[in-house]
């Protein structure tokens, strides 16, 4: 009961800081950007994505369509979204502790262990929120534009979903999305259990985000080696929605490192927070 | 007037609400508390008095579990903080150093929100309640960062009553008021004790702050008690060491040594002699001097501890 309590309030807070809906603000203006200016310009970009297929192949229907813009949206904003999970996620703890409440927290009746999860659940309860809106305002903006027709996915080999087969794929594909940015969520959270300021957490999350994706984009044997390790690397697993069949394998193992890296990460700031002197 | 439990009972009848034993804590090798052991009793208006950087503030993180100590014990209620969190702390308001709220909520919003951390959701009269006794009833719906320095003080004050605690600890709760301030936390204190029945632990680096509402006290200094009792007694005014500033210093100097005052004599500078004298002398010495057509510019008394403590600050 008191566990309910303490995630409303922790809710009660960050939806009453004005930093909590930059995230909001920037997916709400972000989206519809570039949902028009695919509309307007989207027919040539289509036409130079699918220039050497076309030799051999005929396309018919509406290929510019509100589920190719809500692709599009997926595969360019999961880098970003990051940032916008770790500016309120990096703040729980560390936010706290820079202002100078977390020591009146502290001195409640409720221990450290059940405020860490309860900030913790109110965070990942934020992103699930953050990335609903985003899958929401991407599919129905994209669909309202655009309309429907089918999906043509270009990897190591071209796969085109029918317009039935790909509400499902998209849906998959945003929940497995969660699951990364959770991941990324949990990652700030930690940092934010060993500092005192604000800043600190949000750059180091980005920092460990970006370095990663760098290393991981880098094919040499030796970053090849530490690769599977990085759990930045199993972030853009939902693309594997977009493969037929699906290798539910591969997304199962994806889901498994990520879940078990955000549940470390809860352990690690569990256990240094119970340990961490208040000084501020 | 202060408050009088300890005029009628004796402090082996009297119940200890907290109880420090040998406390130790080191940061990286700095030794910040040095063995501090002292113990309050329900009722007390306890001053905890010390310079800045003595060890207030780390003895009181040490009460409230917001940091371990290196060594010793800490009791409150009778049972050990760490052991016993959640039971001692639900009877502890607090406020430490900074009184710290959540600055885009309003009072009202804080206060409702750390009473429900706290198990008790307060109901708006006993918040509104609340507000009225630490005179912020007409600003209830203000955000905090609109709130002066003196305004979050009396907020902080607020959220350590909120839960209605038996005991209340209070750390620099008048730094950076103004006068004003100063006295309206000083009634507030006094009020909480007489009116409430709260036993508070007061922590200040002015000894001024803490004889006009304290009952008992402690002077740490460095880490260290180095001093603690009754107020009272450990401020008593029969061995007060005077200053005397005059016009004409020989002609002063000469009846001071040919009266019964030359064995309160100790030293001389300028146009201002020292004296070591009982309070109710000062008034004789006045009314001679006088009476010798010596003019009496100044006649600044100070208690031993007073001095001790000047020389600690």
């Amino acid at each position: 009961m008191i566990m309910i309590t303490l995630v409303r309030i922790e809710l009660y807070k960050i939806f009453s800081k004005p930093r909590t809906y930059i995230g909001f603000v920037a997916i709400a203006f972000l989206v519809p950007l570039i949902q028009v200016a695919l509309y307007i310009d989207g027919e040539t970009y289509i036409e130079f994505s699918l220039q050497n297929l076309k030799e051999a192949f005929e396309f018919q229907g509406n290929l510019l369509n509100g589920f190719l813009a809500t692709y599009i949206i997926l595969a360019t904003l999961y880098v970003h979204i990051p940032f916008l999970i770790a500016l309120v996620t990096g703040d729980l703890i560390a936010g706290e502790a820079a202002s100078g409440t977390l020591k009146i927290l502290l001195t409640r009746k409720a221990d450290r262990t059940m405020i860490v999860v309860s900030k913790f659940i109110a965070g990942m309860i934020y992103t699930a929120t953050l990335i609903f809106f985003m899958a929401i305002i991407s599919l129905v903006l994209g669909l309202a534009i655009m309309g429907t027709g089918d999906l043509i996915v270009i990897k190591n080999t071209i796969y085109v979903f029918a317009e039935n087969d790909v509400l499902w794929r998209l849906i998959a594909a945003f929940c497995f999305g969660l699951i990364a940015m959770w991941c990324v969520g949990a990652l700030a959270f930690m940092f934010s259990a060993f500092s005192d300021n604000a800043i600190g957490p949000i750059i180091l999350t980005m920092t460990v985000i970006i370095s990663f994706i760098i290393i991981s984009a880098i094919d040499l044997s030796i970053f090849r080696a530490v690769k599977p390790f990085m759990f930045t690397n199993y972030m853009g697993s939902w693309k594997l929605f977009f493969e037929d069949p699906v290798d539910y394998n591969k997304v199962i193992l994806s889901a498994g490192v990520l879940i078990f890296h955000i549940l470390g990460f809860l352990g690690i700031s569990i256990y240094h927070f119970n340990r961490k002197d208040i000084l501020t | 007037m202060k408050p009088s439990i300890v005029n009628f009972t004796s402090e082996l009848e009297r119940e200890t609400i907290i109880e420090v034993c040998d406390l130790h804590k080191s940061y990286k090798g700095f030794q910040a508390v040095k063995g501090i052991s002292f113990k309050v009793f329900r009722g007390d208006v306890f001053g905890f008095l010390g310079p800045n950087g003595a060890g207030k503030s780390t003895t009181i993180r040490m009460m409230l579990d917001l940091i371990r100590p290196t060594s010793g014990t800490i009791k409150i209620f009778g049972k050990s903080v760490t052991e016993n969190r959640e039971g001692t702390l639900n009877k502890i308001g607090a406020i430490v150093e900074k009184p710290d709220l959540y600055g885009y909520l309003s009072v009202y919003d804080n206060l409702e929100l750390l009473s429900k951390m706290s198990g008790k959701a307060a109901a708006k009269e006993k918040i509104m309640e609340i507000l009225e006794l630490v005179g912020l009833k007409d600003r209830a719906k203000s955000k905090i960062k609109t709130f002066s320095h003196g305004m979050k003080q009396r907020a902080g004050i607020a959220q350590a009553l909120i839960h209605d605690p038996e005991l209340i600890i209070l750390d620099e709760p008048t730094t950076g008021l103004d006068p004003q301030g100063m006295v309206e936390i000083r009634d507030l204190i006094l009020k909480l004790s007489r009116e409430r029945h709260k036993t508070i632990l007061l922590s200040s680096h002015i000894l001024n702050e803490v004889e006009i509402v304290a009952n008992r006290m402690v002077i740490i200094n460095k880490g260290k008690v180095a001093v603690e009792g009754e107020v009272e007694k450990l401020l008593n005014t029969d061995d007060m060491k005077v200053t005397l500033e005059v016009n004409n210093i020989n002609d002063a100097l000469q009846l001071i040594n040919n009266s019964e005052f030359a064995t309160n004599y100790r030293d001389h500078a300028g146009n201002r002699i020292m004296l070591q004298m009982k309070k109710e002398q000062m008034a004789s010495l006045n009314r001679k001097l006088i009476e010798n057509n010596i003019d009496v510019i100044a006649m600044i008394p100070m208690r031993s501890l007073e001095e001790y403590f000047l020389n600690l600050t």
